[in-house]
């Protein structure tokens, strides 16, 4: 299944993309983060394999709440991942 | 520059042309006139949206910003002065934006950063409470400060092209510590062009004249994102989190 990634501010930098369709082993949006996860391991942005939880997770303009990770994806979504920032 | 006879009626009411916006009549502009805002930090992002609200006739500012001025905050600082490089900066903001309001306009600076008893003191007599500074633990400062007394709190952030802004209803819309539960670690130098912080600083400072004003609609509890590059704006309604500590507190401050 693939799956549409959109990233914002240093996710986007740390993951060296700012929008792009990413192979997803399974059907969740677990599935989908978990392949984010993967990518950005080693990052200052993932702990113990977990994204931060600040990242704010949107699927389709719907949020998505953690703990939902069962939440099935048909394929073709567009996963939005946004950090809020600091910068003042 | 003369004023032309017939001229002079208008020059005299310096907010004449921003009370013919719908939203913003003479009532909603004494308002603003008897406001308070308190912000944190007045540098890229607080020092154009200060300035902003300052000529729009805010009755008082509140400012905190700590530390002195360097040759490389220039760029963006536009409340500072070039010629006191070294110098601590919240006098500098101070004097630059008592020269732009109106008479009777007051600015209250201290040159440190705000702490939790700090905030909670300036909110007993402000309106609003504005995050724009460069770490995530003072924006979350001000918006426990402010959610406790019951008053709203606009957050406005930036990194490199990419901006956005939060205004928080107390009470009602999910607020910074929803959105951001815990600081994400921070990279102090981001890149930063003045004209997008400003452009920010803008954008939130409309919407605190909004809030003031008492006009609605206000985006409040969304995550609106702005994106200078892309020329993209978004916008995200943030779900309140439950068990979320400075809501709890916005529920005692409004029971």
């Amino acid at each position: 299944m693939r799956v549409r990634f959109e990233l914002t501010t240093r996710l986007a930098e740390l993951a060296g993309f700012r929008d792009e369709a990413l192979d997803v082993t399974g059907d969740t949006v677990g599935d989908a983060l978990r392949a984010l996860e993967q990518r950005l391991h080693g990052s200052v942005l993932v702990d113990e394999g977990r994204l931060h939880p600040s990242v704010l997770v949107v699927v389709d303009g719907e949020v998505f709440r953690r703990g939902d990770g069962s939440t099935p994806l048909r394929g073709g979504e567009t996963v939005h991942l946004m950090l809020p920032v600091a910068g003042g | 520059m003369s004023i032309a006879n017939g001229d002079t009626a208008l020059a005299t009411d310096r907010h004449r042309r921003q009370k013919l916006l719908p939203w913003l009549d003479a009532g909603a502009q004494e308002r603003l006139y008897g406001s308070t805002v308190l912000v944190t930090r007045v540098g890229g992002l607080g020092g154009p949206l200060a300035q902003s609200l300052a000529v729009a006739g805010v009755g008082r500012i509140v400012l905190f910003h700590e530390s002195a001025l360097l040759d490389e905050d220039l760029h963006r600082m536009i409340l500072m002065h070039p010629g006191a490089v070294g110098a601590p900066r919240a006098p500098q903001a101070v004097d630059s934006l008592r020269r732009l309001g109106r008479p009777g306009f007051e600015v209250v600076g201290f040159a440190e950063r705000a702490t939790p008893e700090t905030a909670a003191r300036w909110m007993r007599e402000a309106d609003l409470a504005i995050g724009a500074a460069p770490t995530y633990e003072e924006r979350l400062i001000l918006n426990d400060a402010a959610l406790a007394a019951g008053k709203p709190f606009v957050d406005a952030a930036m990194y490199a092209d990419e901006t956005h802004v939060l205004c928080v209803k107390p009470g009602s819309s999910a607020c910074l510590r929803c959105l951001v539960p815990q600081p994400p670690p921070w990279r102090a130098d981001f890149p930063v062009l003045g004209a997008v912080s400003a452009m920010i600083g803008n954008l939130a400072a409309s919407l605190c004249v909004r809030i003031l004003a008492g006009a609605e609609p206000v985006p409040w509890g969304e995550f609106v994102h702005l994106d200078a590059e892309r020329l993209t704006l978004t916008r995200t309604k943030v779900p309140r989190r439950p068990g979320c500590p400075a809501c709890a507190r916005a529920g005692r401050a409004s029971s």
